[in-house]
């Protein structure tokens, strides 16, 4: 019956076109003008970007050994370590590489934005101090290189600050032995601020102790928000009066040992991990997903449990050395950080993924990535080019595709 | 076999409604299933497609419906519990299964059910479609694209400006 030649009605081509990962849009700019006009449209990005899959973080680090110098006569080359960063389409089980690249092992300082990436290289020749700092937005492969936040010991947090529009970095500046103390940079290339935070009720101590964390932190409502070590508060830096306070977690749990792990961005909804920890060997045998359901409210109800008991793969776990957990969908999609891989798990407790690298070390991101092509003036590539005029691209992407040997 | 015509039937054995296809096929159904079609819907409410009325679909063939009212059917339970917030893991997994092997068919019948869905406003079956071909294009080249969707050849100034714009986003390309 149906003889016409089957073809695609126009109007179901954005909805296809938004289901693509980054670089098949940019492909499929190339198909016709009409695709072309679609994706070049600032909404259509905006929606993409919103419709991206959170994609969990996979960081892999390898250290290179000093070159031999068996006479000790000189001084060996300096070690280098190697980075490469996946993230994971848990859907088909598959990671898709960011990046890699080899430096210099000194002080090296990670920590990532929610749409973009800082990469803050540590110095080669100072301690404690960066020498550069890179913008990156990898949907895009785009990047700009900041001057270095002198003194600076560690990019905290990193955001776009609404009012002006710029992106910032929240330092910690190791002030020798006296005092904390942690100050705003603001990253565009053409110029750079750096001044203390101002006030706000908590003090410089109190932000210290969200430090320790290794979790970069979760990005909700325009603000940061660290799980503090110990006692499982919650600090948040409001990211446009840049400052700093404290707000109440989920409400304890009668009768469990539970324990807080993790807080995520999911669905824009600020979310956090606990895990029922049993056993004389705290075997993690279930985690609950709760979720903030009105950012503006503080009370005992503003938390909601969303998800749980998650059932957890508890001996396997244990047998590969696992810490910290994390559901990183509403749907219930776990994944754990390990000693040497990152397990994924499904709802019903069953693993359905592991992800390591033969030869690397694993260091756990828990940090969901979403791809984002929407442009921004202060990532674009073009700047890099004053300052690097004798290479084409920062290390990340020269890298990009070489083999991991 | 005549459903009773009260508001909300929702008492008693489920209400049927008879779709018939391009090709004169009759198909009988329950009417939540059908009624996951928005444009469907309407007329159902109204109390049409019961008895030996039948609702003539003349933009969908019988292999088309059957293979829309097959994924209709499967879906109405879910679709009851208005989005399933309650819906279980096992069931997610088992309609995800289904919906897998649902779109697991040939470019031409995937094109009919991209029409149908679209004619008859079926909006999960409209994004699985959707996602579908999205997953069969996004390894292409541009060129690849067009020839898995049927365009016709690229003129030479668009195959001049497929060339530049390869050479401009070379990392797109690998």
């Amino acid at each position: 019956m149906t003889a016409t030649v089957p073809s695609i009605p126009d109007d179901l081509i954005p909805d296809i076109l938004l289901r693509l990962p980054a670089a098949a849009v940019v492909r499929s700019r190339a198909v016709c003008k009409q695709w072309r006009d679609l994706v070049d449209d600032a909404g259509f990005l905006v929606e993409h970007h919103r419709r991206r899959p959170p994609a969990p973080l996979l960081c892999f680090r390898r250290d290179d050994p000093p070159l031999a110098d068996p006479d000790h006569t000189t001084t060996t080359s300096p070690r280098k370590f190697r980075v490469r960063l996946d993230a994971v389409d848990l859907r088909a089980g598959e990671t898709n590489k960011i990046f890699s690249f080899a430096a210099p092992a000194r002080k090296d300082h990670w920590r990532w934005g929610p749409l973009r990436i800082g990469y803050t290289p540590g110095s080669h020749y100072e301690r404690d101090r960066l020498s550069a700092t890179y913008l990156v937005n990898p949907a895009r492969r785009r990047w700009s290189r900041t001057q270095s936040g002198a003194g600076c010991g560690g990019v905290l947090g990193f955001y776009l600050h609404r009012p002006s529009g710029e992106f910032r970095a929240l330092c910690h500046v190791a002030k020798s032995y006296l005092a904390n103390d942690f100050r705003i940079l603001t990253l565009p290339p053409a110029r750079e601020v750096q001044r203390r935070i101002l006030g706000g009720p908590h003090t410089a101590q109190q932000l210290m102790g969200a430090v320790p964390t290794e979790s970069p932190p979760a990005l909700v409502a325009g603000n940061l928000h660290w799980l503090r070590q110990g006692d499982g508060g919650i600090l948040v830096f409001d990211t446009v009066a840049e400052t700093a306070r404290l707000m109440r977690p989920p409400p304890p749990v009668d009768g469990a040992h539970v324990a807080a792990q993790t807080l995520l961005e999911i669905d824009g909804k600020l979310t956090m991990t606990t895990v029922t920890v049993a056993g004389t060997v705290n075997l993690l045998t279930a985690a609950e997903l709760w979720v903030l359901r009105d950012y503006e409210r503080d009370d005992d109800d503003s938390w909601a449990r969303q998800l749980g008991p998650v059932p957890l793969p508890a001996d396997e776990i244990a047998r590969l050395g696992g810490g910290a957990v994390a559901v990183v969908s509403m749907e219930g999609d776990v994944v754990v950080r390990c000693a040497e891989c990152m397990l994924q798990c499904d709802a019903m407790g069953r693993v359905r993924g592991r992800y390591e690298m033969e030869g690397r070390r694993f260091v756990g991101v828990p940090h969901l990535f979403k791809e984002s092509l929407v442009p921004h003036a202060h990532v674009d590539g073009r700047e890099v080019l004053t300052g690097f005029e004798h290479i084409q691209s920062p290390p990340f992407f020269l890298d990009i595709y070489q083999d991991d040997d | 076999m005549a459903a009773p015509e009260s508001g909300d039937g929702n008492n008693g054995a489920a209400r049927m409604v008879t779709l018939i296809s391009s090709d004169n096929t009759r198909f009988e159904v329950e009417a939540a299933a059908a009624s996951l079609s928005q444009t469907l819907q309407l007329t159902i409410l109204d109390g049409g497609g019961g008895g030996g009325d039948g609702i003539p679909l003349p933009n969908v063939d019988s292999a088309t419906l059957s293979k829309v009212l097959e994924y209709c059917i499967k879906h109405a339970p879910a679709a009851a519990n208005g989005g399933a917030p309650n819906a279980t893991a096992v069931d997610r997994a088992e309609l995800e299964r289904f919906d897998n092997e649902f779109v697991n068919i040939d470019q031409s019948v995937l094109y009919s059910l991209i029409m149908a869905a679209h004619n008859l406003e079926i909006e999960g079956l409209q994004s699985l479609v959707a996602k579908k071909v999205a997953d069969m294009i996004k390894g292409k080249s541009p060129m690849e694209i067009r020839r898995t969707l049927g365009f016709p050849d690229p003129t030479p100034e668009e195959q001049a400006e497929m060339n530049a714009h390869m050479l401009e986003y070379g990392w797109a390309y690998e």
